[in-house]
Order: structure tokens, then sequence, then C-alpha cells
């Protein structure tokens, strides 16, 4: 893709997720994904599989090249795109917990797909955002990995040349990470 | 760990992935001394063996990306400007925001749908019955639109207030009856709701409001559905909507397309919980509890209402489910008056308990009747035998109907249930009546009942709850069966009378409408009636015309048409002098002085003082034969008339003279009816008498609006 010719920043030299966090980009970005995704869920309902990645690269077109955003390259989009998809995926499920709890005593009207969806996700996604804030201790770019492949549905070989590493390396660190993150969460 | 080690177990991780398994150990140990590492490896090896699918698919938005609408705190949408979340429901948040235009102030909520399988077609419907109901205890709808995000909005009257079960617990003080009438309120906005073809679906406190102002107001039509649209579709499962465990049917529980008495299901629970102030016990079946109807039946005390919960609710037998909100509120004023409930169907002994309880007074007196019977007078008895049976049961049967009537009309406040009484009657004689329409019996009294309730309906000189176009359409089913009997039966004298009884209480009514013109259409051919079914009875034997006359030109009088009022009186005045005075003894006296005093009335309107002055005193003159209450009364009447003249003729002492006779008339009269109130009450105007100026005389005797002393003729 042309775009990622534009990188100014080497690809290993991402800056750690914990900086991530309060990148300035970040306000921008999530809202925009929020709202593409529940676009997109309102527009194409039942039967229609809605894929992360259509949503960060919609996303992407939508405020980069529309200039709403300046000087950002795509590597550096992509990476914070899916933190953002983390984190909206994990304030998704703490409300549906909240909601399934009641919140208060108040009797709240239950919403029949939530409780049959509930059935079938076998995930729990706020456990796994735990896990994988203690694997932030121990290897970042497991992390990044991980986001970017479950969070954001991306390939190897496009995390490959995201991050400026080899394809084996992610194998290899992805294998790991799976396997380190199911041992802790079961 | 140091980052070397961790580098370490990632490098032997990958390498005993493609070892065989027996293998790992022996390899790991000629890699490293450290037992630690081996461990960590090995544990790992374990998990990436065990995991299976596990995070291998990217996350899919479809399965788990169910709609949570952005936070839309300070958010300005439209012309709202959206402050904080107050709320959240089975479709989404609310918010409270405020018009920010500055068109006028007024503070909203702010309700966004966040539901996945939200219908938008069904929603949009419901906007317009919403926006059409404009009832003032539903929430209005303001405006909708759809939020950049896609999610549709809903802007809602704000009510600021309590639910009504927290409204409930707050006031402590509140009686089990009020605590009804709160519910029946409840549910009267809900019918009118029903009678629009809406089904609230998800009814529960939450949902229901009573503002500070003390309005009670319904919210969340959420899931209405239109009832056009169950009968459209005929479908037996839902597609698939919310609903809230606590208050919802079995119905609902299975996922069945919603229906009224789904709404009374959630009613039942709601009236079981104000009652009790208890949140309803629960029951586990399968995965979601349901309410456990007869577990929350038996928490209320009352057997009665207890039957109505379960009625609502359905758990006992579905002959006693109500199938409409009109017949739970029914139940509700049957429960008020003492009268049988439906919920507890046809059980004898507790419709006579009731019955009883409602009429122990009359019972009382039946009794020593009975007994009386039994010691005195068997063989009276005997002689109605000679009777035919069916005749006797019918004259049994109106005389019980007109004595409860009678009786109920004694105590105060039973109008009400005087018309449900006679509604019940006509609904039980319509079908009598249908299945044998020749019987001219029953169609009487079909004909007679349909009659009674319109008076009780809507009549303007009785009791009645005065809804005069809907006493209007009985008095016209009521001639409508008459005019069929009359056709069978052509020379009835009676059934004259009925058409004619008929045609003189629809005048009434227009009359009270101030429809004068069709008035004197039905009072002309009451008259016509009359003159039918007499003409051709020698005159002495037409005195029930003579009366129809009077009563006329008492009308016409108070109507102003002077002129044909004294033409009735003529052709009254005829048929009297043709009677036989000795068989008409009591009637004779007071009709001819009537005729006489009316006359004078006439003449006093037309400010013919004079004239007017020679009637009234010679009909003082005449001393009183008996002490009959009509006569006793026109003698306050025409000494109040005397009073009247003598102050115009500024001749005050003797005025005062006839006033006060007047009184005296009226003060034996009283003394004689002490129960009648409103002889009583008349007494009250000659107080200040003595004391009185002039002018003051001349207002407490309305000498200036003489229609008012001239008393309606017309007895009831």
């Amino acid at each position: 893709m042309s775009v990622a010719h534009n990188v100014t920043n080497s690809p290993n030299t991402i800056a750690p997720i914990n900086e991530l966090k309060d990148v300035e980009l970040t306000p921008t970005i999530y809202p925009e994904l929020k709202r593409l995704a529940s676009y997109h869920m309102f527009k194409e309902r039942s039967g229609h599989t809605i894929t992360p990645t259509v949503l960060v690269n919609e996303a992407y077109i939508k405020l980069v090249k529309g200039n709403r955003l300046k000087a950002v390259d795509r590597h550096h989009f992509l990476a914070i795109s899916s933190r953002c998809m983390r984190q909206i995926l994990v304030d998704y499920s703490r409300e549906r917990n909240a909601q399934k709890r009641g919140g208060s005593e108040r009797v709240l009207t239950l919403n029949e797909e939530l409780a049959e969806s509930d059935q079938q996700k076998s995930i729990d996604v706020i456990q796994l955002d735990n896990a994988l804030k203690k694997l932030e201790e121990r290897d970042l770019v497991q992390v990044q990995i991980v986001e970017l492949r479950f969070f954001s549905g991306m390939t190897n070989k496009e995390i490959a040349d995201l991050l400026g590493i080899s394809v084996a390396t992610i194998k290899r660190k992805w294998a790991m990470a799976k396997a380190w993150l199911y041992r802790e969460m079961s | 760990m140091t980052p070397n080690s961790l580098d370490e177990i990632e490098q032997l991780f990958e390498a005993v992935l493609l070892l065989p398994k027996g293998e790992c150990t022996a390899y790991l140990k000629s890699q490293t001394s450290s037992k630690e590492i081996i461990n960590e490896v090995l544990e790992l090896l374990q998990a990436h063996n065990d995991l299976g699918g596990f995070l291998t698919e990217p996350l899919s938005i479809e399965d788990d990306f169910i709609l949570i609408c952005p936070d839309l705190s300070g958010r300005l949408v439209n012309v709202w400007q959206v402050s904080h979340q107050i709320g959240q429901g089975g479709m989404g948040r609310v918010y409270l925001a405020h018009r920010a235009d500055g068109e006028y102030e007024q503070t909203v909520a702010f309700k966004v749908v966040e539901y996945k399988a939200f219908n938008n077609a069904a929603f949009l419907k419901e906007r317009q019955i919403l926006a059409d109901l404009e009832h003032p205890n539903i929430v209005s709808l303001l405006d909708a639109g759809t939020l950049q995000e896609g999610y549709p909005y809903l802007i809602m009257e704000y009510i600021d207030g309590l639910s009504i079960d927290d409204w409930v617990k707050q006031s402590k003080e509140l009686t089990s009856e009020e605590r009804i009438l709160l519910f029946v309120k409840l549910c009267k906005v809900v019918q009118s709701a029903h009678d629009h073809g809406i089904i609230h679906c998800d009814l529960k406190p939450s949902n229901i409001y009573i503002s500070n102002d003390g309005a009670l107001k319904l919210l969340d039509f959420g899931i209405a559905q239109s009832l056009h649209d169950v009968n459209a579709t005929k479908s037996d499962k839902a597609e698939s909507f919310s609903f809230t465990p606590e208050y919802s049917s079995p119905n609902r529980h299975q996922h069945k397309f919603p229906t009224i008495q789904d709404d009374i299901f959630s009613l039942g629970i709601i009236f079981a919980q104000l009652l009790t102030g208890k949140t309803p016990i629960m029951q586990r079946s399968d995965e979601i509890a349901q309410p456990d109807s007869k577990a929350i039946a038996k928490q209320i005390d009352d057997i009665e209402l207890q039957a109505m919960f379960l009625a609502m609710t359905g758990a006992n037998n579905s002959a006693t489910h109500y199938r409409s909100m009109a017949e739970l509120i029914d139940d509700f004023g049957f429960y008020q008056n003492n009268f049988p409930l439906k919920a507890l169907g046809d059980n004898f002994t507790y419709r006579a308990k009731k019955h009883l309880q409602r009429n122990w007074r009359r019972w009382l007196s039946a009794l020593v009747i009975i007994s009386l019977l039994i010691t005195g007078g068997v063989r009276h008895w005997k002689t109605q035998k000679i009777k035919k049976d069916s005749e006797l049961i019918r004259e049994i049967l109106s005389a019980q109907v007109s004595d409860t009537d009678a009786s109920l009309e004694q105590q105060s406040g039973m109008t009400p249930t005087r018309k449900k009484l006679m509604m019940s009657m006509v609904q039980q004689l319509e079908k009598l009546v249908k299945n044998s329409s020749n019987n001219i019996q029953l169609t009487k009294m079909l004909a007679d009942t349909y009659n009674r309730l319109g008076v009780v309906t809507g009549s303007p000189y009785v009791l009645s709850m005065g809804n005069i176009p809907e006493s209007r359409r009985y008095q016209y089913k009521a001639l409508a069966l008459y005019e069929k009997i009359q056709r069978q039966r052509k020379d009835s004298l009676a059934a004259h009378n009925d058409i004619s009884r008929v045609k003189r209480e629809i005048a009434k009514l227009y009359a009270a409408d101030n429809d004068t013109k069709r008035m004197r259409e039905y009072y002309a051919e009451t008259l016509q009636e009359m003159e039918k079914a007499y003409r051709d009875q020698p005159l002495k034997k037409q005195h029930t015309l003579a009366i129809v006359y009077i009563v006329g030109a008492h009308g016409e009088m108070h109507l102003g048409n002077l002129k044909y009022s004294q033409q009735l009186l003529d052709q009254a005045t005829k048929i009297l002098q043709a009677l036989d005075v000795r068989e008409h003894k009591v009637n004779y006296e007071i009709e001819t002085r009537f005729i006489k005093e009316e006359t004078a009335h006439i003449l006093l309107l037309k400010s013919d003082l004079n004239a007017a002055k020679a009637i009234y005193t010679a009909l003082l003159e005449k001393k009183l034969k008996n002490n009959h209450w009509r006569l006793v009364r026109s003698h306050v009447r025409v000494n109040t008339a005397l009073g009247c003249i003598y102050l115009q003729k500024q001749q005050q002492q003797i005025a005062l003279q006839y006033f006060k006779q007047a009184r005296k008339f009226a003060t034996k009269l009283s003394n004689k009816y002490p129960a009648v109130e409103s002889l009583s009450k008349a007494l009250q105007h000659y107080e200040t008498l003595d004391k009185a100026s002039s002018e003051e005389l001349s207002s407490i005797m309305f000498c200036t609006e003489p229609r008012k002393f001239m008393m309606p003729l017309t007895r009831r």
C-alpha cells in the first residue's frame, strides 16, 4: 500500500503502549471507530459480519485522507486504532455486565438478545483485558500483536509490516502470547 | 524474571513446539539448568496444547458488539442540549436534556434506542400513534430523530416525580381504598391506549410515575405494538422483544406475540405490589425466573381482591380470566359497590351473600312479611295461583327490578350501581329476546329496562349520571321496542302510554340540551300518541290525556310560549269537566286546581297582575279538603305569588303576610316529610323574612324570577 511508504518513524521505534494511551490522537480515533461500528450495526443488521479491520480502514480513510488528522503515518494510526478497538470492546463488555447485573435494585427490561449471545460467547473480554495488562509487564510486543490480531483482525503479514518484525517472529510471539494468556485466564 | 530469561523462555518455547511430546523435558534440561525456566516452558506448552480455538479468530463485531451508543452527555443534538444520564431501560439509555435554541425553557427526557433487533418501521409507526394519542396521563413525544451514529432517539416530556411503587412507599398512610383508586386510574389509562390499538408490553412500576404535582404518567411505550398488526400477521412467535421478567406473563416468557392479556397480567403483578408493598415473588422454571402468581396471591388477604388478582394473571382458570380492561375495571366497580365479581364466577352462595350485603334492609323486611304470610294468610297466597305461571314470574321479576332500583335510589351515591344493574339486565334480556323475539312480555321487559337505564343514565330532573346523549340512545332503543309491541297489539292502550312516556322522556332530554325544536317535535308526538290512543274513548276516560296536556302546558310556560300553554290548559279543562267527580275525588281537585294555578301563573308572567291576583285569591278562599302534599305545595306557591304581586304594588305589609303564610305551609310540609331534604332546605329561605327590606324580600322569594317558585308539576 502506497501509504506505507510515507512512514516517517522507523517501525522499530513505535511508541510504547503506555505512552500511546495518552497520545492525542486517541480522543479523535476512539469515537470515530465507535461511531462507525454502531453505524454499521444499524445499517447492516442480521447475518452481516463487520470486521474490526474494515472499521479501522474506514476510520483511516475518513480521518487521515479526509485531512481531519494531519501527518499521521499509517502504522501509527493502526496501532492506536487497535488499542482503541480493544478499549471499545472492553467498555462494551463492562457496560453489558452492568446491565445484566441490573446496575441498581431497579428492575430492568431484559433484552433477550443479550442473554442469548452471552451464552455463545466463550471469551470474557474483561478477563482478557486484565490478562493483557499483566502481559504488558513481560512483553509489550506480544500485547500489540494480540491487539492487532484479535481486536483488529490483521494478518501476520500485515502485522509484520506494521511492526517491522519478521513473520516468523510474529508467529512465535503470537503462539507464546496465546499460551501465556490461556494459562493466565484458566 | 529478567528480560533475558523471558527471551530464553520464548526461544525454548518455540523450539519445543516442533519436538515430539516425549522429548521435550530432556531437550529443555540439555538447554538450561534453571528449573524455573523449564517449568515455565512446560506449563506454556501444556497451555498451548489445551487452548483449542482460543483467540484464533479475530473478535467479530457481529457476534459481540451489541450497540452501545457513546455517552451523549454534553452533546448538542438538533435543538437539544444533552445534560447527563438519568436512567437506563430495555431499549437504551435516557438522558436529561434542555431546549437550547432559546425558543423557550424546556426540560426533556432524551432517550437513545440501543437495541440490535430494532425495527425501524414499527418504531416510526409507534411515534405516530404516540403523537396521535395525546393522553394527559401518557408522556407525550416532543421530537424524534437519528443521531449521526445511527441510533434513533426520542424526546419525551420529562416527568419530575416518583415511580408508583416509590410513591406508594413514600405516602405510607394510604388506605387500601386509595391504593385501589390509584390502580383503577392506571387501568383507565391503559384501557384508552388499548382502545387506540396499542399494547404497552412492558408495564412495570418504573414505567409508571406520579409527578410532583400529583399526576399519574405512563412512560416508555418502548415496545408497544399495534393491535391491528397482531391481527394482520397472526404470527404466533414474536420476532424478538424486550421484556421484564418480574412483570411478564408466561405468554411473554415464551416469546409469543403480545396481547391485551399480557398487559393485564403485568397490571396484576403491579396491583399486588401496590397492595402488599412487596416486590413480586419469583419462581425459577428454566433460565429466566417467572413471577409466581399463586404465591403472590397468598399475600393478598382480601378474598375478592385476591380473586381479581388471579383473574388478571389468569392463574386459576380461563373462565374468569379477564379478556379486556373493561372487564377488569367493571369488576372494580362491582367490588366497590358490593356486587358479585366476575372474577369469582358463578358461585351461587357467594352471589347470594353479596346480594344480602347490598340489600340487608330489604331482606329484613322481606323476612318479616314472609313470616306474617306464613302465620296469617296462606289462603291469600293460593289465590295467586290463578295467574298463569309465566305471567307471574314476569311480574315478580319486574317488581324485583323496580324494587331494587327504587331502594337503591334512596341511598346516596348509588346511581352508578343502578346504572350497572340496568345495564346487566339489558344484556341478559337482549339474549333472551334474541331467542324468542315474538315474546311480547320479554320485549316489554327489555323496553322497560332500557327506559329505566336511560333515566338513570341522564334524565335531567332526577338522580342520574347526567350523560344526555347516552341516555337518549337508550330511550330510542326503548322507543323502538315499544313501537314493535304496538305493531303486534294495535289496540293496546298500554303501548300508547309507553310510547308517549318514552317520547316525553326524549323531549326532556332535548330540552336539557337546549334543542327546543326537537324537544317540541317529540312533545307534539307525545300528544299525538295520546290523542290517537284516547280519540275513541269517551271524554270521561281521557283523564291520562288531561295530565299530558297539563304537563305540556307547564313546559310551554317555562319556555315562554304562554299562548300555546293556555291552549293546552283549555284542552285539559274540557276533559276534566267531563269527568265523573265521584270517581276521581282527589285527583279532580288537584288537577282542576293546577289548571287554575297555571292560568294565573301565565297571567303573572304576562304582567297582568290584577287578573292573576283574582285567580290566586280565589284559590286560597277554597279550604283545603285534604292534606295531600301536592295541594299543600300549591298553597305555598300561590301565597308566594300573591306576596310578590303586593310587593310590586308597594304594599309590603300585605306582601309579608302572604310570605309568612307560605312559610307556614312550607313548615307544615317539612314537618310531615322530615326525610325530604329539598323541603327542609327550602325553609332556609324564609329565615330572614321578618327583618328583610322590600328588595331583600323580592330576592328571597324569587319575585324577580317567578318561574323559580312555579315548581314543576311533574311528580317523581
